[in-house]
């Protein structure tokens, strides 16, 4: 077909080489320099951006064990609440299972809208999660979701898990229609029961579906500011997408928040290998 | 057959489920419809006593909300059409044509999902502002492209390579053109997945909030995301107007979502990703 395909590929390869390539080679070079924006002033200074994060360890050590506890926690809720979602709409006599799955996909729509829904049902005075949870008798006091780091994070997972969960979900819904039934009639044939049949034909064959869908997961939340949405003010979880943001755009150091986004970059490259490993795409 | 404690316990389950889904986008409506004095009892109470639709009307009379939603309209219209074409052309040379890096090149962009937001801003915010595009409403469109250009063109190619190459070969047999081939019989019949890709950018450039607060700056530029962020009253926010506002705002998304789902879900289980 000779040259055919460049003009119809010309316009993707430039937004690409101007969205991505440019910007990422600039960032990491942005790291070995020192930036006066207002001043307009770049000045080489190697690596001492880098020098200054490892100085200040403990600090970004502290700013990496939130961004774990929030990573890896709301990977666990939002997973084990969409496996729960899904085997109860994966049941073919289950009625109203298509209502049932709009309504559990609905919280995934939401961007900006349900974080703010959040903070007001966070409210610590007028707030509605707190006097649910009041009525169900969970907790005695209203508790202030947005005001103390250590429930703020909390209040983090626990939107995520509500945001998210509904990824999972069909994630898993996914994986599971793609089980064979023969599998199942073979074990019935062998006198399995139901629990049996779960553990040891169900979760063995989703563990390929749940390895992919966690690991993207995994690279969304390190990379989003949502906490920083959800909890603007005293009580902000720090986490190093966060971090990067406030120094990049609030501080406007972008020599040291293109250091910084360097860690970023190598933690989501590493759980980027293992999702192409699952993926099993050779490079 | 089944035993029916089972069966009473699923469904206990799924409604509870359905609870936890749904409190956020019923607190939001059923605060959307109160005054003051009700949203701001103590304690809260879950049912509105006397529903009122003033808050409806105070947002669609307020000129402040009428530019966030035509600004957001703008952008995400720009954006989806821009974004769809560029990704259907990448998609039908991915589908039809044999070259050199083709699958390189493919890795290349779906690869590109992968890569944090955080590493691109800076140096765009810096060019940005030297080319008089920050807090400038065309800046938007272009930097969407991050979040949607990607999947569109997975989406598009797995579009055009259903459809039988047969067709095509027929059609030009039959006297069309090239170019007649493409635009009357490929994308005719692509048109379903087509509508899909529009719809995922318009949703997901609506939806952007973190491109949106850091390029922008001036009132009169917001989007709708950005504009509800920041809405705050002098002594008190009026809860009752932002979440009319925010009704508003994710009604429409939430029945495009629902209807391009299934595209999602093929794509992400596949091995394109959405931002």
């Amino acid at each position: 077909m000779r040259k055919k395909h460049l003009p119809f590929l010309f316009p993707t390869i430039a937004i690409i080489t101007f969205d991505f390539l440019y910007p990422i080679i600039y960032t990491l070079l942005l790291s070995f320099y020192d930036v006066k924006l207002l001043e307009n002033k770049f000045e080489f200074v190697g690596i001492q951006n880098y020098l200054n994060i490892v100085e200040n360890w403990g600090f970004l050590l502290n700013i990496l064990k939130n961004t774990f506890a929030w990573t890896f926690g709301s990977l666990a809720t939002v997973f084990g609440f969409g496996m729960l979602t899904a085997l109860l709409l994966h049941d073919r006599e289950l009625r109203f299972k298509r209502v049932f799955r709009s309504i559990f996909i609905i919280p995934w729509s939401f961007s900006m809208v349900g974080i703010l829904t959040w903070r007001w049902l966070f409210s610590s005075d007028y707030g509605m999660f707190n006097e649910i949870l009041k009525k169900v008798g969970l907790i005695n006091n209203y508790i202030n979701w947005l005001e103390s780091s250590q429930t703020s994070i909390w209040a983090c997972i626990i939107f995520n898990t509500w945001h998210m969960a509904p990824y999972a979900m069909v994630m898993i819904l996914a994986g599971l229609e793609s089980i064979p039934t023969t599998l199942y009639e073979a074990a019935e044939l062998d006198g399995a029961d139901s629990i049996k049949k779960f553990f040891y034909i169900t979760l063995p064959q989703l563990k390929s579906t749940v390895a992919v869908s966690s690991s993207l997961y995994l690279i969304w939340t390190l990379n989003t500011i949502t906490p920083y949405i959800l909890v603007p003010g005293a009580g902000t979880t720090e986490v190093l997408a966060t971090y990067i943001y406030k120094t990049f755009f609030v501080s406007f150091n972008f020599g040291l928040g293109a250091a910084t986004t360097t860690i970023l970059f190598l933690l989501t490259l590493i759980v980027t290998l293992f999702y192409l490993n699952m993926l099993k795409l050779k490079w | 057959m089944r035993n029916p404690v089972f069966v009473i316990i699923k469904y206990i389950l799924l409604l509870g489920c359905a609870a936890f889904a749904l409190l956020p986008p019923i607190w939001m409506f059923l605060t959307s419809i109160r005054v003051p004095t009700e949203y701001f009892a103590r304690p809260p109470t879950f049912i509105t006593k006397n529903p009122t639709i003033v808050n409806y009307l105070a947002v669609v009379a307020d000129p402040q909300f009428q530019i966030y939603f035509v600004n957001s309209s703008l952008v995400s219209l720009s954006t989806a059409t821009l974004w769809t074409i560029t990704a259907l052309l990448a998609g039908f040379a991915f589908a039809r044509f044999n070259f050199r890096f083709k699958e390189s090149l493919f890795l290349i962009i779906i690869f590109c999902q992968m890569v944090p937001l955080m590493s691109l801003m800076a140096p765009l915010y810096y060019l940005f502002s030297r080319i008089g595009l920050l807090d400038n409403l065309i800046a938007l469109p272009i930097l969407y492209a991050i979040n949607v250009l990607p999947f569109s063109v997975w989406m598009s190619r797995a579009a055009f390579t259903q459809v039988p190459t047969d067709l095509e070969d027929a059609a030009q047999v039959d006297g069309c053109s090239y170019l007649q081939t493409i635009f009357l019989i490929s994308v005719r019949v692509a048109a379903p997945a087509i509508a899909a890709i529009f719809v995922f950018c318009f949703i997901e450039s609506w939806n952007e909030y973190v491109l949106a607060m850091t390029f922008i700056n001036s009132v009169s530029n917001r989007t709708v995301q950005i504009g509800i962020m920041l809405y705050r009253g002098f002594f008190y926010t009026d809860w009752g107007k932002l979440m009319a506002a925010s009704t508003i705002a994710s009604l429409p998304i939430m029945v495009l979502f629902i209807y391009i789902q299934k595209y999602l879900v093929s794509g992400l289980s596949q091995g394109a990703i959405k931002g």
